[in-house]
């Protein structure tokens, strides 16, 4: 590829691609929450008595949060599913939340940082006080030296994690059956843009890559990854959002409130 | 087989439930009905699949006309294969709320006519006769006659008492669970309970219908029994049959939006409080192993798992737990007319519980539904294998001595 070309992919990527994810992704949520409160409101004819077996809100809280942090429900049911996806998600934390620069990961807040030092240029991002804002008031996670390599690491396991995941798809003929194309899609995305976030992750440690080979990098990663926020309303990827917290403080609650 | 283009309208709640499905697939070895036949169109999240195919699209999605057809043999086979159990729903991560989007789906083939002739002919029996089985009313009252119960049944039928017997229509019509009812009218007569009954008045309490997906006709039947019941002046409601106890009291509310206006107990708990309260007196108790399986309806739909513990511990010698129990209890098969559409796949979940009854060296096993006791003693029957099967009432009702 060009050197100008992987120029105009890092600026269309980092300055012009975050304006179509935000709008794409708002859109979509929209639309879904227009979805479900459009739909009708009767009564769902449950079968079933209070989901809880818990005598008190307190002791509810208790057991949604085990649910939520620990994934209490997927242990039980199958354990080895458990410590992937558990791993899983505990790794996308602790990626997005901490940052190989002592910032959240979250593309708009992260990324951009890097931007001046790989463009060797002035680089304004695109919603500054916010960022300013993150750098001001959230701490360093972890010192430096246990950062990086600890990074390298966390986007290792992320990928194999997901990767472990796409085989047990792939190899159980029901759950193949069951998967649309759209879970593969969200599959392949978080496989390949976590193996090029740990490839990054590694370049800040050693660095192997040109600058243009480091920019190319860096764009294929910011893309795969805007690509993969502008799913989460189209896809089961809402799930991490309102999905899961909804249905289940609902069922707690209503469980709950029935007794 | 032609396709479907069935138009299914979800809650606002099934909505969200079907877009947080991750298809994570933990619903899936946990179905007992997948478990046995790895067809993958029994699969929850496979049905959750195909709901998202039929589910009315939205304003864009009309414009577009996204709406997909489906096979519809690949609509029944994945909708009536199932037992209803509930399985899926106490696996699910999301706490998605399965056994609603499966009634939901039985709901709209029912409306649509594309529910299949069995069930349109029980329906049809179920509708002229007020039980699944088509018997005259008049039969509800003729099992007593053959246990020698009749005086003290005529006695009791239509008087007002405190405490009204729901019979329910396997136990009073069905021969294999008739037993049932004998033991519980003597034990009901020992523990000098002012109970009342129906009698011939009664009808199905409208289960079999919901699930159907006949949803009207569901609440007029299980409105009119409540309103018998509390003609005769009863404060509190028995049933025998975990499907009854469920309707009565979680459905009732769920269909007329406050819970009925009596006090809904299944007989497990009533003898819990006799025994408790020591008005049942167990002078020996019985020299045998009890394997306890724990109907669906009432375990996991109803959350009553220590009650039937608690009596099975105070008559017999040892309870010993099936692998799979309590919340995460296994269905026997007969649940969700499975009867009626697939039976031999109803008699191999029944054979496979069996089986495990016997891995656990059981003497007995022993149950607290008289639609697991039928299906179970069927499949002993046909597979040849020697499980005694009872209901824990019969265990009860051995244990203080009374014989019928």
């Amino acid at each position: 590829m060009e050197n100008s070309a992987i120029n105009g992919l890092y600026v269309a990527t980092f300055s012009y691609l975050p304006y179509v994810t935000v709008a794409v992704t708002a859109l979509g949520f929209l639309h879904r929450f227009a979805r479900w409160s459009l739909a009708p409101s009767g009564t769902t004819l449950r079968l079933r008595g209070p989901h809880l077996s818990s005598s008190s809100a307190l002791k509810a809280l208790f057991n949604l949060a085990l649910d939520l942090l620990l994934f209490r429900s997927v242990y039980r049911e199958n354990p080895r599913l458990w410590a992937v996806s558990w791993i899983m998600h505990v790794c996308a934390a602790s990626i997005m939340f901490s940052g190989i620069h002592h910032k959240a990961h979250l593309y708009l807040l992260g990324l951009m940082d890097e931007a001046p030092s790989l463009m060797h240029e002035p680089f304004e991002p695109p919603i500054p006080s916010l960022q300013a804002l993150l750098k001001r008031h959230i701490p360093p996670l972890l010192p430096d030296a246990v950062e990086r390599p600890t990074a390298i690491l966390r986007g290792a396991v992320f990928a194999c994690m997901f990767l472990i995941l796409l085989a047990r798809r792939l190899k159980d003929p029901a759950l193949r059956a069951t998967t649309s194309l759209s879970v593969y899609y969200l599959l392949l995305l978080l496989i390949s843009g976590s193996l090029m976030g740990t490839a990054l992750a590694l370049e800040s440690f050693t660095p192997y890559l040109s600058l243009h080979g480091r920019m190319l990098l860096v764009s294929m990663h910011g893309i795969t990854a805007q690509l993969f926020i502008m799913s989460i309303p189209f896809t089961c990827e809402i799930h991490m959002l309102p999905g899961a917290e909804l249905t289940k403080i609902a069922y707690e609650l209503r469980g709950w409130a029935r007794r | 087989m032609t396709s479907a283009k069935l138009s299914l309208s979800l809650r606002r709640m099934q909505r969200v439930y079907v877009d947080t499905c991750t298809r994570c697939g933990l619903c899936i070895p946990s179905c007992p009905a997948y478990e046995l036949t790895l067809d993958h169109r029994l699969a929850p999240s496979y049905k959750v699949k195909l709901i998202r195919t039929l589910e009315a699209p939205s304003a864009i999605g009309r414009l577009l006309g996204l709406r997909k057809a489906v096979d519809v043999e690949t609509l029944l086979t994945a909708t009536y294969n199932c037992a209803l159990c509930g399985r899926c729903e106490e696996s699910c991560p999301f706490g998605i709320d399965t056994v609603s989007l499966w009634l939901s789906l039985r709901e709209s083939l029912h409306s649509s006519g594309l529910n299949p002739e069995p069930l349109k002919g029980l329906e049809d029996q179920l509708l002229k006769s007020g039980n699944p089985y088509g018997a005259p009313p008049s039969m509800r009252a003729y099992w007593p006659e053959l246990f020698g119960l009749d005086e003290a049944f005529r006695r009791a039928a239509g008087r007002r008492a405190d405490t009204v017997l729901f019979m329910g229509c396997t136990p009073a019509l069905r021969s294999a669970a008739q037993d049932i009812l004998a033991a519980t009218v003597l034990i009901l007569e020992k523990a000098r309970e002012g109970w009342t009954t129906l009698g011939e008045r009664e009808r199905c309490c409208g289960y079999p219908l919901l699930i159907l997906g006949n949803r009207e006709e569901a609440e007029r039947y299980l409105s009119r029994n409540v309103e018998l019941s509390l003609s005769l002046g009863a404060k509190r409601l028995v049933t025998v049959c975990p499907s009854c106890y469920r309707m009565f009291k979680t459905v009732y509310g769920e269909l007329r939006g406050s819970p009925p206006p009596l006090q809904v107990v299944h007989v497990t708990q009533l003898l819990a409080e006799y025994l408790t309260k020591l008005r049942l007196e167990v002078p020996r108790k019985l020299g045998v192993r009890v394997a306890y399986h724990d109907p669906c309806d009432l375990a996991r739909a109803s959350r009553v798992v220590e009650a039937p513990r608690l009596v099975i511990r105070e008559v017999a010698q040892e309870l010993v737990e099936l692998p799979r129990s309590k919340l995460r209890t296994s269905c026997c098969g007969g649940g969700g007319l499975l009867q009626a559409f697939n039976n031999s796949l109803r008699l191999k979940m029944a054979r496979r519980r069996l089986e495990e009854a016997l891995a656990a060296r059981a003497d007995v096993l022993a149950s607290a539904c008289p639609g697991c006791k039928s299906t179970l003693v069927e499949a002993a029957r046909e597979g040849g294998l020697s499980v005694e099967v009872v209901d824990v009432v019969e265990l009860v009702a051995r244990a203080v001595g009374l014989s019928w």
